[in-house]
């Protein structure tokens, strides 16, 4: 009888032992994802405006209602949707080309991979400033280039009409994004055993048929991670837009990011920018579900 | 267990997170606003403290975020002490109750009896005054002088469509591809204040003193204006960066510019010659006007007040007396130090009398044509208003828009005007 009773009582320690040792995580998520959180939806259902003290009430869905009714919900979603996938394709087929050379054996190959990590280290604001410094329309080391290879004939204000901004946006974005993926899709190609493409070889199959037929279909799972990954990061970009364009000009890259901004601390209308950025949340997460939904059914095929 | 070499790296964090916290509870007075001439207001605050005896330090934000920090700083309860204000958002801060009014503190009415009525006005909001002022001034015009005399020009324009031909007479001498920068960025410092100078130079004004928006009817001062910009623009002689840039001056500084309007103060840094390359080259001349208007701009005020989260009022407002009026030995102490070693435009009546400052000025501008300058300038009371920075916000990319001509000049204004008319009835 001891025996059986022994058991489960060490179980039940090892429960409680789990329950402790994971107990300062669940706090510091709680405090710093929950609360806040729940604050953001509690403010979205109130008419808020700090400007206006003494006069928050409750309004229920009134700020979504009013949002999904207006312009400066519906522009602000189609240039994020543009930066999004724009940034996400540049990002995927670049990482792609980068982890597929990584792959491959070449002397130097430790120092390529050690440097490809810099622009990860960097921090994204500091990238920012760093590409603002490029691009500037007076002394840029981009004119500078592009006007010493004959590309152009006199400095471009590249951050000053459409659709150069938002060109200059995406590369300056996906430099520093491009790291992670690549680094993903390295580990995902490293997965693939060499004997498969051996194999292959041998029955005479060229480049492309290795590719397409091999690493493509093999390498699908971590291609779908990686979007997943970049188009919620690209859907809540902010800080470049910070620095390099204000959103602007003539609000050509307002993206749902800045304008939260612009509601919440320019405005002072916590109310309506948190509505909008718990618009901007489920949009987000709907569509890493659809992606994870694609991705659940790819592995289920496999 | 853990290793004695663990124990250590361990205390000696603990002992940094106990230290900077302690460090953090720091009592003495806090000022805050934008970060210019940061090791002088440090040592404005070394003689506060030498005169007063309390600790004072300064712990600014950039200028550009300068507002959105402030009101992050309000509603999280940092305790500043001090803080300075635009005049562009003392309506909204007083408002919010964020800043004290001085009205009726020991010593406000002696100080405010050295200042003329329109700085006491720009300062004030709901009949209190919120501060003493930092600095004031007036937007005039800068130009090379050197740029025109080798296009052949004699002298600055003194009109809008003059500055347009003097313009492409630089450009087409190859001098400078840009001769013209107007600063249309978003931005709480650029787009609007520069379409009122412009408006104001046509002797318009945005809005009426009922604050009434005029700019949406056709041909007004304001619409005109906006077609003036677009019309550089499309020429190629106003810089297409007069969008996106933030730093201006520095084009000036740099010879690589030739006409911007600008604060007056500004004219010291770009005639020093460890600031500028152009140094010696930049005047300032009226800002041009029309064939009826000479000219047109608008007066600015920077003032110190007391923050509603301060712990010892009676402290702050010493502060803000030796910042912004006398200190201990009765003099303007620091307004003098700016205006001497910065040119910064001061206030109080007794340094117009002081020939030390005025001998200073006239080495980096000309004093008359800046007097002459004031005497146009115009008052923006609709700035005053609580709903004001809403709606400025929301215009500056159907502004840029319209400028650009990616939208209808006159459908963008009158959404504007809507857009005001919509604001004002909900705040009032």
């Amino acid at each position: 009888m001891q025996a059986d009773t022994a058991g489960p009582r060490k179980e039940m320690s090892q429960g409680m032992l789990a329950v402790l040792f994971s107990a300062p995580a669940v706090l510091i998520i709680a405090s710093t994802i929950l609360v806040p959180f729940g604050i953001a939806v509690f403010l979205s259902l109130h008419r808020w405006n700090l400007k206006r003290p003494g006069r928050e009430k409750f309004i229920g869905l009134e700020n979504y209602i009013d949002w999904l009714g207006d312009s400066d919900f519906w522009g602000p979603l189609q240039t994020t949707i543009t930066f999004a996938i724009g940034s996400v394709v540049v990002i995927l087929v670049v990482s792609l080309l980068v982890a597929l050379l990584l792959n491959e054996e070449f002397p130097g190959r430790g120092v390529l991979r050690a440097m490809l990590l810099i622009p990860w280290a960097i921090p994204s604001v500091v990238n920012a400033l760093l590409w603002k410094w490029l691009l500037n329309p007076q002394y840029g080391l981009v004119n500078a280039v592009a006007l010493e290879l004959g590309i152009i004939t006199e400095y471009q204000n590249v951050l000053g009409s459409m659709p150069s901004v938002m060109i200059w946006l995406i590369i300056a974005y996906a430099w520093i994004h491009i790291p992670l993926a690549t680094l993903l899709l390295l580990s995902g190609l490293q997965t693939i055993p060499d004997d498969i493409y051996e194999s292959a070889i041998v029955d005479g199959a060229g480049i492309w048929q290795r590719f397409a037929f091999i690493t493509f279909p093999l390498l699908r799972p971590m291609l779908s991670i990686v979007i997943i990954f970049e188009m919620i990061f690209a859907l809540k970009v902010f800080d470049i837009i910070f620095v390099l364009t204000a959103g602007g000009p003539a609000n050509a890259t307002n993206v749902l990011g800045w304008q939260i901004y612009t509601e919440t601390f320019r405005k002072l209308d916590f109310g309506a920018g948190s509505s909008i950025a718990m618009l901007l949340g489920a949009i987000t997460l709907g569509l890493a579900i659809i992606f994870y939904v694609f991705l659940d059914r790819g592995r289920q095929v496999e | 267990m853990l290793s004695s070499k663990k124990l250590i790296v361990l205390l000696a964090l603990f002992t940094l997170l106990i230290g900077s916290a302690a460090m953090a509870q720091d009592d003495g007075l806090k000022l805050t606003g934008w970060p210019y001439q940061v090791d002088v207001v440090t040592e404005n605050l070394g003689r506060f403290t030498d005169q007063y005896g309390w600790d004072a330090e300064f712990l600014p934000f950039p200028s550009n975020e300068y507002r959105d920090k402030m009101v992050a700083s309000f509603v999280a309860g940092t305790e500043f002490d001090v803080a300075y204000v635009r005049d562009s958002y003392l309506a909204e801060w007083a408002a919010a109750g964020w800043i004290q009014p001085i009205t009726g503190l020991e010593g406000a009415e002696e100080l405010l009896a050295d200042l003329p009525q329109g700085i006491i006005d720009q300062m004030s909001f709901e009949g209190e005054v919120y501060g003493l002022p930092y600095y004031s001034g007036v937007q005039t015009l800068a130009y090379n002088a050197a740029h025109l005399e080798a296009a052949g020009i004699m002298s600055p324009p003194e009109t809008w469509d003059e500055m347009l031909q003097q313009a492409q007479m630089i450009k087409d001498a190859g001098i400078v591809e840009y001769p013209i920068f107007m600063s249309v960025r978003s931005g709480e410092n650029y787009l609007l204040r520069e379409w009122e100078t412009l408006t104001a130079a046509r002797g318009g004004k945005l809005f009426d003193d009922d604050f009434n928006p005029l700019f949406q009817e056709e041909g007004s001062a304001a619409w005109e204006a906006l077609d003036w910009l677009t019309t550089g623009l499309d020429m190629g002689v106003i810089d297409p960066a007069s969008l996106t840039n933030d730093d201006p001056g520095l084009l000036l500084a740099a010879g690589t510019s030739t006409f911007q309007t600008t604060t007056d103060y500004a004219l010291k840094a770009m005639n020093d010659p460890e600031q500028s390359m152009a140094a010696g080259d930049i005047k300032n001349a009226l800002i041009p006007g029309t064939d009826e208007v000479r000219s047109g701009t608008w007066g600015y005020v920077r003032l110190y007040a007391i923050t509603n989260n301060t712990q010892d009022k009676d402290a702050a407002w010493q502060l803000v007396q030796f910042l912004g009026g006398k200190d201990a030995t009765g003099v303007y102490y620091v307004p003098k130090r700016w205006a001497l070693e910065f040119g910064l435009g001061f206030s109080p009546a007794p340094l117009y009398e002081d020939e030390e400052v005025r001998n200073s000025i006239s080495g980096w501008i000309d004093p008359d044509l800046l007097s002459e300058q004031s005497e146009y300038a115009i008052s923006r009371p609709y700035r005053f208003v609580p709903y004001f920075s809403d709606w400025e916000i929301g215009s500056w990319g159907p502004l840029q828009a319209a400028i650009l001509g990616d939208a209808d000049k006159g459908q963008v204004l009158a959404d504007l005007a809507e857009e005001w008319n919509d604001l004002r009835e909900e705040w009032e």
